[in-house]
This record gives structure tokens, C-alpha cells and sequence, in this order.
């Protein structure tokens, strides 16, 4: 069920009023239970059965944590899931291409939507259980809750189980005036998403489909286009899931923090899909030592947290590649930062930019279909030639003043939370502006098929 | 609960919103109207107005003249020499009323006096038959230029040889101004056509299937297009028929450009024409060159996808002056 749909529309509706009328705690529990498997399993009702048994899996483990078995089968089974749907055949085919085997072996699985965000959702409950940071849930029903909950499923935020479950164990009415904030939230996404981001992609999948029909400046608003739209469609979607959260009494970790007035990459990281960052950091960079090791083991740590992240995006050579690139930027960081950094004082919005740029730069191996893809994009962005296309499309532009616009908003008053403005609903002005903000989605929204680009993952 | 006076300043508020929603919509989207045409020359008319922005699709305001279609022309319709007809792509909202081939034609030759009658939504299977009232209603008329965006199909064709050999040309109906109070705003109200023409696209796009192609009848298509073709001619007497081809163009990986092949209606059509006397232009070769040449393509604007959708500018450029060259080797303008 999309997000940006009459029958989602309905079926929220629908829970709503059915939440609102229940006075207990487990009601609402199931009340959403059901809510959320009906969402996830219009896709496909044969995705709830995985979604079932990997949040069986993880309960029973939960349950028996201080057992060795348990705790390996608890994280083991999620990750051997997303293996065997996301990674086998690529591994497959990329082995058998290595060693020239023609006749290698491939699974007819289809992709479970959502799959990377809901395993680590499952790895996230079994380890904070087993390092004692929540108690183990003995309420089956919370744990399949915290695991499928509608508005985290497809995307995520990808919301830590000491953060989610201690909410799913609380008795929360729904609040008429987190209903008009959670609106609120929900239509500036569906602005992110679907009237810029969406308007954005035709630009982006012009010239990333034939590169070299284009100028290079055509081929430069793409790939800074395809950065801010990126950022536009994935926070858009954020906004949208927390925005249905907060209306059903949630709150969900924030995924973005301007991540383009990030100063280094470093930053960059702490500011970009937080949710994912964040949860690397603690269950995997942490579980390999951190940075309370040597230096070269710093540095290993940082490489391989990278090259996962990247693998986590996409079985395909380019996320790898491009959490390759990511880690080896870090590691020039950490180590300028450690040798001339102090001493070279840069001003802020040049490192501002340097980063974007590293970042955008970044974003085309992660965006292009194959290697020769992303060399012509290269090509045409660093051997000048104006002898081509030139295509100033007015989406792309107005993503990027819109992004100028909002980051010197947020500069200027410090607060990123300015993003999201939440004007009183209630009051003339306030459902002034509500109406004209939904004539505006309606009236410009793109109207061909851009689906979120996160979705994918 | 609600109160009915809070309930009442509520829909006060809602109102005025979408009164400057519409507002602003007036100047954004506000394509021209759509009526019947009585005199069944073409499928439509427009409502006379010279207030018609297209702002989704490049940004075009222009303006419909007393007839009801978009002409600058100084002359009297019955005076033309040269009529267009055709469908959106000759009507030409997405382009200012100077920058559309008929206008530029007449900018380059003002003895041409060529008289746009292209109208939204037609084909060249709904507009072909309508020689017989394009006669009457332009008897000074030395050619008609149809245009070919989609290729009609054999069944298109039937219908049309039908309509020909009976010389019952059928008066197109337009659904919003029979229609309830609803229709009516989706077909008149600038906010009303905008929220109803995304819906549709939406729809469209979400209900589009692969299409199963089914197989190309070459030899019954030539024979119903002759058929066509020559009632058509014998029905236009001495005006003559030029009939243009808006092929398909789209980039290769290479960034060459491409021209979307059909099952070889264009082929077919090129032959029937030349044996019946007709002038055909395929606009693949014009178009293709001007890419090579200028780097430029025949459709899509700054604010669309390029290479789809409707001509620019420099497609009505490019059709202008690769008419201009037919017309000249014809010597209606000189």
C-alpha cells in the first residue's frame, strides 16, 4: 500500500477511528498488529510469512538470551533471510563470473519489500536484549508489533527496540493535537517526495540513461539533482512515517539533520539516514572494537562498517563500491584530522561545499547502472564539452533554491527543526495555509511512476 | 464536538483558499476550453479567449481566436489558402501563438495565409474524413496539411472508409457541457481541470499495461489506406493534400538520437501517398538532422521530460521549414 494512495488515505482513516475507541492497551496492540500486516501484506501475502517466522525467531531467542544458541539463531536467522532473498544470487553470479562457471546456481525468490530495514529492526531487539539495555519481551504480540509496525516497515526509521518497545508496552490515546502535527509532518513529506523529489528524477533518469547526449553542465544539475533529490525522497519518506507514527501516539528517531551543511564526511555520517548510521555504529563498528583499538585496526573497522553499509543498500557492485569510496574518504579524514587538520583553518562554508561535493560525487556510483555508466558520467563532467544537450531543467532548479533556501533558514536560526514548521491547524491562518499546502501536493505532484527510491533497499 | 458556527468559519476558510488556489491556477493551467464544432470541420472548437496559459508542459499563453482556434492571422478565415488540422501538437498550446509552425509559416510567406484548425485530443482517423466541410468552410483553400501524431489503425481506417463512401461525417459531442454541475467544473474551473487532469494521468499511468501486440496486417492496412487516401483526395478536388508524419524520437545510451520504429504503418502510408498523388513528410529525417546538427530535440521543454510529450519550439521550426520547402516546390507560396 503506498503512502500517496486514496486506499491508504481510507485505511488510515480507518485505523484511527478504531484506535480511538479503544481503552486498552492490548486492543491497540493487536488493533495495530493487524493494521500493519494488512499494510505490509497487500504487497504480497507471501512476504508475512518471512516477516512472521524471522519475528518468531527473534521472541523465542529473546526469551531464552542467555543461552549461546538462542543469541546466535536470533541474530543468525534474520541475517541468513537477507542473504538468501538480497544477496545469493549475486554472489552466485558475481563467484561464478570469477571463476568462469557458466552453469552457476540462482534462486526464483522475489525480494520481500522492506526486508534490510525490518532484519535489522529484529537484530536491533535480540542484541539490546542481550546486552541488558531493554528487558526480553514476553508479549509475543509487542515483539511481532515492534518488527512490522506500518509506518517503519517499507523504510524504516530504522527505531531501535529500546526505543520502540518501551512506547508499544504504554498505553497512549491518540491525541487530537499529535493528529494535526502528525498531518503536518505527513504532507510536507509527501511536498519532499512527491512534487519535488519525484519532478527532480526525470532529469536524473534522462541523463544517467544517456550521459553522453548531454552537455556537461546538463550533466552536473543532474548529478547535484540527484543529490538533493536522494536527500529529498528519502527524508520526504521519513517525514511521512513519522508524521503516521506520531498521529498513532509514536515517536520515532529522527533519519535526517540537514545532511548537506555536514562540515566533513565524518559529520556527514551523523547527519544522513541517522537511523542506519547509528545502528551500524553501535551493533557493528562497536562490535569490531571501534576505534579503541589500534590505528590500523581504527581503520579496517571503519572500512569494513563502510563496505557493509554499502552491500546493505544493493546486491550489486556499485553500493559496495561506493561504501568502499565512503570508507577510504573517512579514513583520509580521520587521519587529516589527526595530522595538518587542526592547524588549517578553513571557513565553514567552504567545507561545507567540499563535502557536498565528495558526497555528489560519491552518489553517481551509487546511482549509475554499471561501470561504463559511471565513467561517461565522470567523462562528461570533467572533460568540459558543451557541444551536446544543454537541458537547465526548471525541477532541478527549483529543488536546489529550495534547498539553498532551507539550509540558510536553518543556519541562520539554528535550528534544524525549522524545517519542519507546525503552524496551529486549529486557528483561520493555520487551516488557511493547511488547504492551500494540500491544493499545492495535489495540484503538482508527479504523476508518472517514481517509486522511493529507499524502497528498493 | 464541532460547533456549526466553528464548523461554518471552517468552510469560509476552505473557500477562500480555493479561491486563491484557483487564482493562482488561472495563471499556471487554464488551457483552453473545449466545444462543439457545428459545422464539423474539425472535431472541436475552443472558446474564443486570449487568456489560455499551459503552464505543466513549457509555458504557452495563447490565444483563440473568434473561430475558436489558435490563429494570429489578420485575414479572413474563408480567405485561407493553407489550412493545418490536426491535433494538439498543431494547435500548439505549449508554445507562444507566434512560435507555432502555422504562425512561423506565415511570419516567413504573409501570402500563405495558413490557418491553424488544430484542436486537442484529435487524430488524424477523427480529422481526415472532414474533408467535405473543410471544403465548404475553406473554399479558397489550395492545400490542406494534416498532421500524424499516433499512426490510426486498421480499424481507424475502416471507420473512416466508411464515413467517406456514406459522406456522413459525425459531429463530435464534448462531455462537460452536457454534463452535470460536477462535469462542468472539471471541464471550466482552472483548479477543477488541473486536480482532475493529474488524476488522470495518475490513473493512466498506474493502469498502463504492457500492451499485447497483436499481429500487423500489412496487406489489409494498404488496402483500406489507398481506399482512404484516394476518397480523401477525390473529396478535397482541387485542393491538395499534404500529409506530415510526427515521428517518435528518443536517445540511445550513446546519446544518438532514435526514431520509434512502428509496425511499418510509415512505410506503407509513404507509398500510398506517393502513388496517389498525396505529398508525405516523414519528419524523422528533419528531425534527426537537426540533432546532429544543433543538438537540439523536437519535443519536451525546460519543465518536462525532453524528447517526449509535445513540440518545442524548435520542432515547430523545424516543421515549418521543412513545409515551407514542400510548399514552395508546390508553389502555393512563393
Amino acid at each position: 500500500m503506498n503512502f500517496f494512495s486514496i486506499n491508504f488515505l481510507l485505511f488510515f482513516l480507518v485505523v484511527i477511528v478504531i484506535l480511538k475507541n479503544t481503552k486498552k492497551l492490548n486492543q491497540r496492540n493487536i488493533v495495530l498488529l493487524i493494521s500493519s500486516y494488512i499494510f505490509y501484506g497487500v504487497w504480497d501475502i507471501r512476504f508475512l510469512v518471512l516477516l512472521f517466522f524471522i519475528s518468531m525467531t527473534v521472541y523465542v531467542s529473546g526469551l531464552n538470551i542467555k543461552n549461546k544458541a538462542f543469541l546466535y539463531t536470533g541474530v543468525l536467522i534474520p541475517l541468513v533471510s537477507l542473504g538468501l532473498f538480497k544477496y545469493f544470487n549475486f554472489f552466485s553470479q558475481s563467484f561464478s563470473n570469477l571463476f568462469g562457471i557458466s552453469d552457476f546456481v540462482t534462486l526464483n525468490v522475489v525480494l520481500p519489500l522492506g526486508i534490510s530495514f525490518y532484519v535489522f529492526l529484529a537484530i536491533s531487539y535480540i542484541l539490546d536484549v542481550h546486552h541488558n539495555k531493554i528487558p526480553c519481551e514476553r508479549n509475543f504480540v509487542n515483539v511481532l508489533l515492534y518488527i512490522s509496525f506500518f509506518p517503519t516497515i517499507v523504510s524504516g526509521p530504522i527505531t531501535k527496540a529500546r526505543v520502540l518497545l518501551p512506547q508499544i508496552q504504554v498505553f497512549n490515546p491518540i491525541k487530537i493535537n499529535a493528529i494535526y502535527i502528525g498531518v503536518q509532518f505527513f504532507m510536507l513529506g509527501c511536498i519532499k517526495k512527491f512534487v519535488l523529489a519525484d519532478n527532480m528524477g526525470v532529469l536524473v533518469d534522462e541523463v544517467y540513461s544517456a550521459p553522453l547526449a548531454f552537455d556537461s553542465l546538463t550533466v552536473w544539475l543532474a548529478v547535484i539533482s540527484y543529490s538533493i533529490q536522494l536527500y529529498l525522497d528519502f527524508s520526504g519518506y521519513s517525514d511521512m512515517a513519522i508524521g503516521c507514527a506520531k498521529c498513532l501516539g509514536f515517536n520515532l528517531t529522527e533519519n535526517f539533520n540537514m545532511p548537506y551543511l555536514a562540515k566533513n564526511i565524518s559529520e556527514f555520517w551523523k547527519r544522513w539516514h541517522i537511523s542506519l548510521s547509528s545502528w551500524l555504529q553501535e551493533y557493528l563498528y562497536f562490535s569490531l572494537g571501534g576505534s579503541h583499538c589500534s590505528k590500523i585496526k581504527t581503520y579496517r573497522n571503519l572500512l569494513v562498517t563502510m563496505l557493509i553499509c554499502g552491500l546493505w543498500h544493493g546486491a550489486a557492485w556499485n553500493f559496495i563500491l561506493w561504501g568502499g569510496i565512503h570508507g577510504i574518504i573517512l579514513l583520509v579524514h580521520k587521519c587529516y584530522q589527526e595530522s595538518i587538520g587542526p592547524r588549517i583553518n578553513m571557513p565553514s562554508v567552504v567545507k561545507v561545499l567540499l563535502t557536498f561535493l565528495a558526497v555528489t560525487i560519491c552518489w553517481i556510483f551509487f546511482r549509475a547502472s554499471d561501470l561504463t555508466n559511471i565513467t561517461q558520467i565522470l567523462y562528461r563532467m570533467f572533460i568540459f564539452d558543451m557541444n551536446h544537450i544543454n537541458h537547465m531543467y526548471i525541477w532541478s532548479v527549483i529543488g536546489i533554491i529550495w534547498m539553498i533556501s532551507i539550509s540558510i533558514y536553518v543556519v541562520y536560526k539554528l535550528d534544524w527543526n525549522g524545517m519542519r514548521p507546525v503552524y496551529d491547524i486549529t486557528s483561520g491562518k493555520g487551516f488557511f495555509v493547511f488547504c492551500l499546502e494540500l491544493y499545492f501536493i495535489l495540484g503538482l505532484f508527479y504523476t508518472g511512476n517514481n517509486p522511493f527510491v529507499y524502497a528498493a533497499f | 464536538m464541532i460547533s456549526g458556527r466553528k464548523l461554518f468559519f471552517y468552510f469560509s476558510v476552505f473557500v477562500l483558499a480555493t479561491l486563491v488556489a484557483n487564482g493562482i491556477c488561472y495563471f499556471y493551467y487554464s488551457p483552453a476550453i473545449q466545444i462543439a464544432n457545428h459545422e464539423k470541420f474539425t472535431d472541436l472548437k475552443n472558446i474564443t479567449s486570449n487568456h489560455n496559459p499551459h503552464g505543466n508542459e513549457g509555458y504557452g499563453n495563447i490565444t483563440i481566436d473568434q473561430n475558436g482556434f489558435n490563429n494570429q492571422s489578420k485575414f479572413s478565415i474563408e480567405d485561407s489558402r493553407i489550412v493545418c488540422i490536426g491535433s494538439s501538437q498543431t494547435e500548439a498550446q505549449h508554445v507562444g501563438s507566434n512560435e507555432n509552425f502555422v504562425s512561423l509559416i506565415n511570419q516567413e510567406y504573409p501570402e500563405a495565409k495558413a490557418y491553424n484548425v488544430g484542436i486537442s485530443a484529435s487524430t488524424f482517423a477523427s480529422t481526415f474524413f472532414r474533408i467535405t466541410p473543410l471544403k465548404e468552410k475553406f473554399p479558397n483553400a489550395h492545400v490542406f496539411i494534416f498532421e500524424i501524431n499516433n499512426m490510426p489503425s486498421l480499424e481507424d481506417l475502416k471507420r473512416m472508409e466508411k464515413i467517406l463512401s456514406e459522406n456522413n461525417v459525425p459531429e463530435k459531442d464534448i462531455s462537460w457541457k452536457n454534463g452535470n454541475f460536477i462535469l462542468k467544473a472539471m471541464g471550466t474551473i482552472p483548479l477543477c481541470r488541473l486536480l482532475w487532469k493529474q488524476y488522470d494521468h495518475q490513473r493512466k499511468n498506474a493502469d498502463s499495461k504492457p500492451v499485447k501486440k497483436e499481429c500487423f496486417d500489412g496487406e489489409s492496412y494498404e488496402y483500406y489506406l489507398r481506399h482512404v487516401l484516394s476518397l480523401g483526395k477525390k473529396k478535397a478536388g482541387n485542393t491538395d493534400i499534404v500529409i506530415f508524419y510526427l515521428a517518435r524520437t528518443k536517445l540511445d545510451k550513446n546519446g544518438e538520437i532514435e526514431i520509434s520504429e512502428d509496425d511499418g504503418q510509415n512505410a506503407i502510408f509513404k507509398k500510398a501517398c506517393k502513388d496517389i498523388g498525396i505529398n508525405y513528410l516523414d519528419m524523422a529525417e528533419p528531425f534527426t538532422e537537426s540533432y546532429r546538427r544543433e543538438h537540439v530535440l523536437p519535443y519536451g521543454f525546460l519543465n518536462s521530460r525532453i524528447g517526449t510529450g509535445h513540440l518545442n519550439i524548435y520542432g515547430h521550426r523545424i516543421i515549418a521549414d521543412s513545409l515551407e520547402k514542400i510548399l514552395e516546390d508546390g508553389a502555393y507560396i512563393r
